[in-house]
Parts: C-alpha cells; sequence; structure tokens
C-alpha cells in the first residue's frame, strides 16, 4: 500500500512565524496566551487568546490581495507556502510536480468574521452599496483554499472541512486517503483559523468550551488534564504539512520528516450534541484502529500527544479512552499535549500537533504540558509535566483530535 | 485636483502601485482587473465624482486614460 510521508511543514502562530518558533515554545512549558487587544474583551467570559501579534500581512501580502481577503486567509496563504518552500515541493508541470497531482486539504471551523463583520455594520449603518464586493468570498471557509490553489498553481483535489476542532484532522486525514488512492502525488494539507473578532468569539463563548477563569492571569489559562481545567483557550493561527507519497518524495530527494502510518475517524453520536461520549468508548475505538492500520500494538507507542481541551469532561473522557485503548500499558506510555503553550487553533489544531510530533521525533524530546501542576483526580496516565523528556529513539506518536458534537481523529505519525 | 489625480487617488487606495499607472496601462491585461474590483472602482469613481456610473460602460474601457475620458465626458453630460 502506498506509504504517506511529511515532507514540510509551514507555521504562523501565537508562538510565531515559523516552525521553530513554535517547537521552542511548546518544549518551554511556557504559555504565551495573552489577554486579548484584536477588540474589547471586557464583555465577555473569556478575555484571553492566542495572538499571533509576530504576523503582519502587510509584511508577506500585496494591499490588492489583502483588501479582498480575510486574516484567516493570509495566514494560511503564509503558512502552506512556507511549507512548500520547506518541501522544496515546485508544483510545475515542466520543473517539478504536475499540478493536477497536488492536492490542498484545509480545516477552518469559522470562516473570515474580522472581514464579514465589519461589512455587515457598513450594510446596516450605510446600506448596501458601502458593503465590500469581496464580502462573499473573503468570509467563506473555503476562502483559503481557493487562494492557495490559484497562487501555487494547484489542479488536482482540493477540499475544505468543517467539523469543529477536528477539522485540521479531517483535512490531513483525506489528504492521506488520497494520496494511497493514487489521486494525487502530494498534499498540501493544514488549517487555519482567525476567532478574534467580536461576533467570532461570541460564537465561541456560546459554543460553551472556553474558560472563564483564566482572565487574571492568562498565561495559565490553559490547563489541560490539570485539577484546575476550566475549558479551553483558543488561539488564531495557520500551519500546513506537506504530504507526499513515499514514492514520490524518494524521487525527488525530498527530505522525509516522518511517515503518517495510521489514522481512523469516528463520531460519538452521544445526546446532547454538544457533549462528547463521557466514558470515551467511542474514541477509544478510534485509537485502537488507528494503531492497528499503522500495524503498531500499544506496546511499540511511543507518546500520545493528547487533544487536551482542557474542557473537564471531554478531559475525563479522554483520560477513560487512553486508559481502554493502551490496556496494560497506559500508565506507562507518556502523555503530552502542546495546545496549553499557544492555544488551541481550531482548524489548525491537528496539523500543529503532526509539526509539533515530528520534532518530538526527530529530537527524541517530549515537550511537557504546560500548566499541568496537578492532574485532576484519577487522571493517572505518564503525564509529561514541568519539563521535556528525553525519549531517545521515540518512533511513533499517536496524535488525538477530536470535535464538537462527539467527532474522534486519530493519527499516528512514525518515524 | 483634476480628473486624473483623483483617479490615481481612488486607485492608490484601492492599493494599487501608483507608479505602474499612466494613461496607456491596460486594466485587464495589465493590472488584472476583474469584474469585482472593477465594481469597487465604480463605487469609488460616484463616491467622488458627481456623476453615475453605467457598470456595461465601464467594463468596456480598455484604458487608464479611457476611464479618465469616461469620467470626464460623464461630467459633462450630467451637468
Amino acid at each position: 500500500m502506498t506509504r504517506v510521508v511529511l515532507t514540510g511543514v509551514g507555521a504562523v502562530t501565537p508562538a510565531g512565524v515559523g516552525a521553530g518558533p513554535l517547537w521552542e515554545r511548546v518544549v518551554s512549558g511556557r504559555s504565551c496566551i495573552r489577554r486579548i487587544d484584536r477588540f474589547d474583551p471586557a464583555s465577555y467570559r473569556c478575555q484571553v487568546a492566542g495572538q499571533a501579534d509576530a504576523f503582519a500581512a502587510k509584511d508577506w501580502l500585496a494591499g490588492r490581495f489583502m483588501k479582498r481577503t480575510d486574516r484567516f486567509t493570509h495566514l494560511a496563504v503564509v503558512a502552506a507556502e512556507a511549507a512548500c518552500r520547506d518541501a522544496g515541493l515546485v508544483v510545475d508541470s515542466a520543473e517539478g510536480t504536475r499540478p493536477e497531482r497536488v492536492g490542498l486539504m484545509v480545516g477552518n471551523v469559522l470562516g473570515g468574521w474580522e472581514f464579514a463583520e465589519q461589512e455587515l455594520r457598513d450594510l446596516w449603518a450605510h446600506g448596501s452599496k458601502e458593503v465590500s464586493p469581496y464580502q462573499a468570498t473573503a468570509w467563506f471557509p473555503a476562502a483559503p483554499q481557493g487562494n492557495i490553489c490559484i497562487r501555487l498553481g494547484i489542479k488536482g483535489r482540493a477540499r475544505t472541512f468543517v467539523c469543529d476542532r477536528a477539522s485540521g484532522a479531517y483535512a490531513l486525514i483525506h489528504a492521506a486517503e488520497t494520496i494511497v488512492r493514487n489521486q494525487a502525488d502530494a498534499v498540501i494539507a493544514g488549517g487555519t483559523e482567525q476567532p478574534l473578532s467580536p461576533y467570532a468569539w461570541l460564537c465561541c463563548q456560546t459554543g460553551g468550551f472556553l474558560t472563564a477563569a483564566g482572565n487574571a492571569q492568562p498565561q495559565a489559562a490553559y490547563r489541560p488534564f490539570d485539577h484546575r481545567h476550566g475549558g479551553t483557550v483558543i488561539g488564531e493561527g495557520s500551519v500546513f504539512l506537506v504530504l507526499e507519497s513515499y514514492e514520490h518524495a524518494r524521487g525527488r530527494g525530498a527530505n522525509i520528516l516522518a511517515e503518517l502510518t495510521g489514522w481512523a475517524l469516528n463520531t460519538d453520536g452521544y445526546m446532547p450534541y454538544y457533549t462528547s461520549e463521557p466514558h470515551g468508548r467511542t474514541l477509544s475505538a478510534a485509537i485502537q484502529r488507528s494503531l492497528d492500520r499503522a500495524g503498531i500494538t500499544a506496546a511499540e507507542l511511543g507518546c500520545v500527544l493528547a487533544d487536551g481541551s482542557g474542557v473537564p469532561r471531554e478531559d475525563a473522557a479522554e483520560v477513560l479512552a487512553i486508559k481502554a485503548a493502551l490496556g496494560t500499558r497506559a500508565g506507562r506510555i507518556p502523555v503530552t499535549t502542546a495546545k496549553a503553550a499557544f492555544g488551541h487553533l481550531l482548524g489548525s489544531a491537528a496539523s500543529a500537533d503532526v509539526a509539533i510530533a515530528a520534532q518530538m521525533m526527530t529530537l527524541g524530546l517530549i515537550p511537557p504540558v504546560a500548566n499541568l501542576d496537578q492532574p485532576a483526580a484519577g487522571f493517572d496516565l505518564d503525564f509529561v509535566t514541568a519539563a521535556p523528556r528525553t525519549a531517545a529513539g521515540l518512533r511513533h506518536v499517536l496524535v488525538i483530535s477530536r470535535g464538537l458534537g462527539g467527532v474522534n481523529a486519530c493519527l499516528v505519525l512514525s518515524r | 485636483m483634476d480628473t486624473r489625480d483623483t483617479l490615481l487617488d481612488i486607485f492608490s487606495e484601492l492599493q494599487f502601485e501608483s507608479r505602474e499607472i499612466d494613461d496607456s496601462t491596460r486594466l485587464k491585461a495589465e493590472l488584472g482587473i476583474d469584474s469585482t474590483e472593477l465594481a469597487e472602482i465604480s463605487v469609488a469613481i460616484e463616491q467622488r465624482f458627481p456623476i453615475v456610473v453605467d457598470d456595461g460602460e465601464l467594463q468596456r474601457l480598455e484604458t487608464f486614460g479611457d476611464v479618465i475620458k469616461y469620467i470626464e465626458t460623464a461630467r459633462y453630460q450630467q451637468l
């Protein structure tokens, strides 16, 4: 069967521009989450977020492109192009990979509300003539997909996935399956999100998963698995990966960072829709199937890079699922999660996690969970806390990504 | 400001590089202006000049100089 390998990473996140700053932030164990300053957060319950402040779109993109796109497209375009440069992937019939054999898969949740809100205000205040003609194409979640394909000349399969915080994982898995089915030689896959505008933030607030307990100390706000966990903290950002068939990567002499050896998707289907199945049984099945696909047992798994939403009932279900799937090995496999250091990037969360998992294996180092001072009662997994843990010979990492409505996605990355 | 300067100002506000533009500059072939950007230009012209723009006529114009002539003709005709 066709093997799927990772050959490039591009990242624009609250940690900075580039995959390097993202890794440095995560391994430090210190969070860069801060009080929101893109709008006045005072009237919201959660007033903190991960902001990609180091990224000024005008330093990267022409004004004529920026005026017709939202920031979530700016982030995506820069990250996707960086991933291609990192992989040395050239989309060109003569000089590189044929455009028809390159695909693009994008995860996104919210679309471009910063742009859209301004136009809606203009509509009601001044009338329809004041609304930008780019409103429709700027807001909709597939805008990054369209713009990246145009800019990079991609003519293969492209799709945008919207399934809450697992959107990016769906994009990665569909990219892998597209390659396995020989429908593409390379797929740029990842996600993008920019939730920092008043209306988008209100949507997130009513979603019920943001923490309200972190406003006084933003850096301590996001506490996955900690006894004082109280919800998620989200952030803006975009991480894209270049996935290719092993043959295509070898054929062009690409540097292979890791291999995507296993994946699985399922859905809790649990009522009420905004909860997840509390015993983690469905997630446990997804974990098991992803390991089976990777051809490894729990004994061979080196680390779990957990979803770590920080929502108490979700943390609990995830712990139960990991324990059920890993059986007697559960207490001896290191478990970490990266999001607390920079924020949950929603549509881009899974691609950020895979990039981090690849680096974990390259360096043989497992970063700690930021703000995990004391695991909640009954969370008796081997959490990596306080300092990074060396893991020479780390060969297989499980990445878990979950979304509202009980969406479960698991990926196994191997080296 | 005269018509040319005002139109250059409009294009600058719409993020065009004004050093790229003279009267012979072709709107579609050289500047890559599509129908959506033309709609933006049309609204901006109506905001800055006392004329009503016929979008059908505007989209048939070839060059920046043609737009200047169009505006000046419309100003005269719509007095």
